[in-house]
């Protein structure tokens, strides 16, 4: 499980920045305001930033493909 | 280098693939060279040994951004990646239909689009019931197109906001509409 930490976010009308830390590694992500508002309290606003910075730092491997195979050419 | 352009300098940080910074160890050289030629920015990262006698230049890769001015500032150019079709979509005048929901937290953005409705009259595009613009009166069963070069055009007002579509005169509407989520 990744270590994240929220170190800062900064406001430019609805565009918000936040930037933190997953696992030690620095990461920048970006997010609507007019979403966060949305959301229902501040546990819920931090576990979507988290998650974005974890999206950021980790991205889903891409699925691997079997090519192995014998071929007569 | 002249002295203006030395004042103007500014600290690089240089990452590798992993994310690291990449920095001067021992007493070697750790050089950046950026040439302009006539197939854009090359970028080249000098590392010479010590004493300078062994020096070896490796590709350091780049990344780039087209940007473009919107009156206040800048902003990075779209690519539409997205695509809605719009099937013969039954419209009641003043009563709008959701054509593009975006992903949770996120907002669309028109690009371009092209449309016809079965009936004379303006095809309203709605931000979660909210006009925010119209086609000229359209001929019955005529194509319209977006006019070409309306640049990054128009981001939704908010996030989880809707696209809507309405009509002035009921009817059908077809075609389709590109942009971005973002």
């Amino acid at each position: 499980m990744a270590q994240v930490q929220i170190t800062g976010a900064t406001a430019e009308g609805d565009r918000v920045t936040v930037a933190g830390t997953v696992d030690g590694k620095e990461v920048i992500v970006q997010c609507w305001k007019s979403h966060l508002d949305s959301l229902a309290n501040k546990a819920a606003k931090v576990a979507y930033v988290a998650g974005l910075l974890k999206d950021r730092a980790q991205p889903a491997a891409p699925a691997a493909i079997d090519l192995a195979a014998t071929v007569t050419v | 280098m002249s002295a203006q352009a030395t004042a103007n300098a500014r600290a690089v940080i240089l990452y590798d693939p992993s994310g690291a910074p990449i920095r001067k160890v021992g007493g070697g050289g750790l050089g950046v060279t950026l040439v302009r030629s006539s197939d854009g920015l090359e970028a080249g990262l000098t590392v010479a040994g010590d004493g300078a006698a062994a020096q070896s230049t490796l590709n350091l890769p780049t990344l780039a951004f087209q940007e473009a001015f919107v009156g206040g500032g800048w902003d990075m150019v779209r690519l539409a990646n997205v695509v809605k079709n719009v099937a013969a979509v039954a419209i009641t005048a003043a009563t709008p239909v959701t054509v593009w929901t975006p992903a949770a937290g996120k907002k669309w953005r028109v690009l371009g689009f092209a449309l016809s409705t079965t009936v004379a009259g303006s095809i309203i595009f709605k931000d979660s019931g909210t006009e925010r613009f119209r086609t000229p009166l359209l001929v019955a069963n005529t194509p319209f197109a977006c006019p070409p070069n309306m640049g990054n055009f128009l981001i939704s007002a908010a996030a989880n906001n809707t696209l809507q579509l309405d009509l002035t005169v009921t009817g059908n509407v077809s075609g389709f509409i590109f942009g971005t989520e973002e």
